[in-house]
């Protein structure tokens, strides 16, 4: 058997509850991606992390849980913006976000930062907007904010105490790959950013590479 | 005749409120148990919950049907979240063994609206668990709910980092045979 093989179907059951990490991780999907049987193994044990996710038991969510949510994920509909013609609607479409945004404010916090949010996503073709938290191990190192539009972008932001050793960044994928960002440099508030070739919904972690000897750092990112 | 997960989802995804309300109703309740049993705070447990429908709501382009049902993309997500909830607030670790003891339960049966795996397939699942010996429960118990990596149980447990692989290995292979899936 190819030693790939091997080392990948031992590492199998700790791939399929999602506890490998970084390069291990990396290298893993490198391979699951070419390899059809270990592929299909690691699957098969993932179908049993997932039935043990199951077993959890039911309990009844909090009263207005339901319409929190929606309220939270559905917000009101607001107008379409026309840039071409936007002289000649400027002033109703001023009024009308601004009823939106009273109306907004007095109902939810919430929806009106949702309006927001999606109103800027519009302005730049995005679609998405996340945070991500950097470890060192299980401290916390930073924070990483994904965009995901066109271009899709990320920025990197290392807490003062992980920045010195920094000297590399990589992204592993869900197919496997390993993507080396090559404007990868801290500057001295600990921050680094720049466009990505992959959307960010396939990114599994993004990993800081240390000088020899020094801490990595990962963010998880769920999917 | 009720409307499927995937139908209901890809409702839930264009914002229909009628939809979205049915999807809420129909997974909530597993949603936040699950997140419950991780982080054990209601409040954190209904934020986590929350993120999580949010997260769906964005990301329902990714579900792949292929890859798993609706119910086990939903839970993954909010295990995860779960997980990093835990972290961020630096929550005080729960004892796996409470965990075994809530996942054993076989009282705890969905609502009659809610998905699931079939009936006996949780019960033999349940059994299993309950078979394995305690320290191959309590390792998949910290790998599974607690997101922690082997390394992690092996400092946690002070037990060499083999030893907690092969448990961790042990325990899922016994789980996969008794779910008779064909090697």
């Amino acid at each position: 058997m190819d030693p790939r093989c091997e080392e990948v179907r031992a590492l199998a059951p700790e791939l399929a509850l999602g506890i490998v990490e970084g390069e291990e991780r990396g290298r893993a999907l490198e391979h699951l991606a070419d390899c059809p049987e270990c592929r299909r193994r690691v699957q098969e044990l993932a179908g049993v992390a997932d039935q043990l996710l199951l077993l959890a038991p039911h309990r009844e969510a909090p009263a207005g849980f339901e319409s929190r949510v929606l309220g939270r994920v559905l917000p009101s509909p607001r107008p379409r913006r026309r840039r071409r013609r936007l002289a000649l609607v400027l002033a109703p479409v001023a009024a009308a976000l601004a009823a939106v945004a009273i109306t907004l404010a007095i109902v939810s916090d919430d929806l009106r930062l949702a309006d927001q949010y999606r109103g800027t996503l519009d302005e730049a073709n995005g679609r998405d907007f996340e945070a991500h938290h950097l470890y060192a191990k299980e401290t916390p190192a930073g924070t990483v904010f994904t965009y995901q539009g066109d271009p899709s972008w990320l920025l990197i932001n290392v807490d003062q105490a992980h920045r010195a050793d920094m000297r590399a960044a990589e992204l592993v994928t869900d197919d496997g790959r390993l993507l080396h960002l090559s404007w990868f440099h801290l500057d001295p508030l600990g921050s680094s950013g720049g466009s990505i070739p992959v959307d960010p919904h396939h990114i599994t972690a993004l990993r800081l590479r240390p000088t020899p000897g020094g801490e990595p750092l990962v963010a998880r990112f769920s999917s | 005749m009720d409307p499927s997960d995937e139908a209901l989802l890809a409702g839930f995804a264009t914002g229909d409120p009628g939809t979205a309300a049915a999807f809420v109703r129909r997974f909530q309740g597993r949603v936040y148990g699950l997140a419950l049993t991780i982080v054990r705070q209601p409040a954190i447990a209904e934020e986590v919950a929350q993120e999580t429908f949010a997260r769906v709501y964005r990301h329902a382009g990714n579900y792949d049907a292929r890859k798993g049902r609706v119910s086990t993309w939903l839970l993954s997500i909010a295990r995860n979240l779960a997980i990093d909830f835990t972290r961020m607030r630096r929550l005080d670790p729960v004892d796996p063994d409470v965990i075994s003891a809530e996942i054993s339960l076989t009282s705890q049966e969905p609502a009659a609206d809610e998905m699931a795996v079939q009936p006996d397939e949780r019960d033999q699942l349940r059994a299993a668990i309950g078979e394995l010996p305690e320290s191959q429960r309590r390792a998949l118990v910290l790998a599974a709910y607690m997101g922690r990596t082997a390394r992690e149980i092996s400092d946690l447990d002070d037990v060499p980092l083999g030893t907690v692989k092969t448990r961790i290995r042990t325990a899922m292979l016994k789980l996969r045979d008794e779910l008779e899936v064909e090697d």
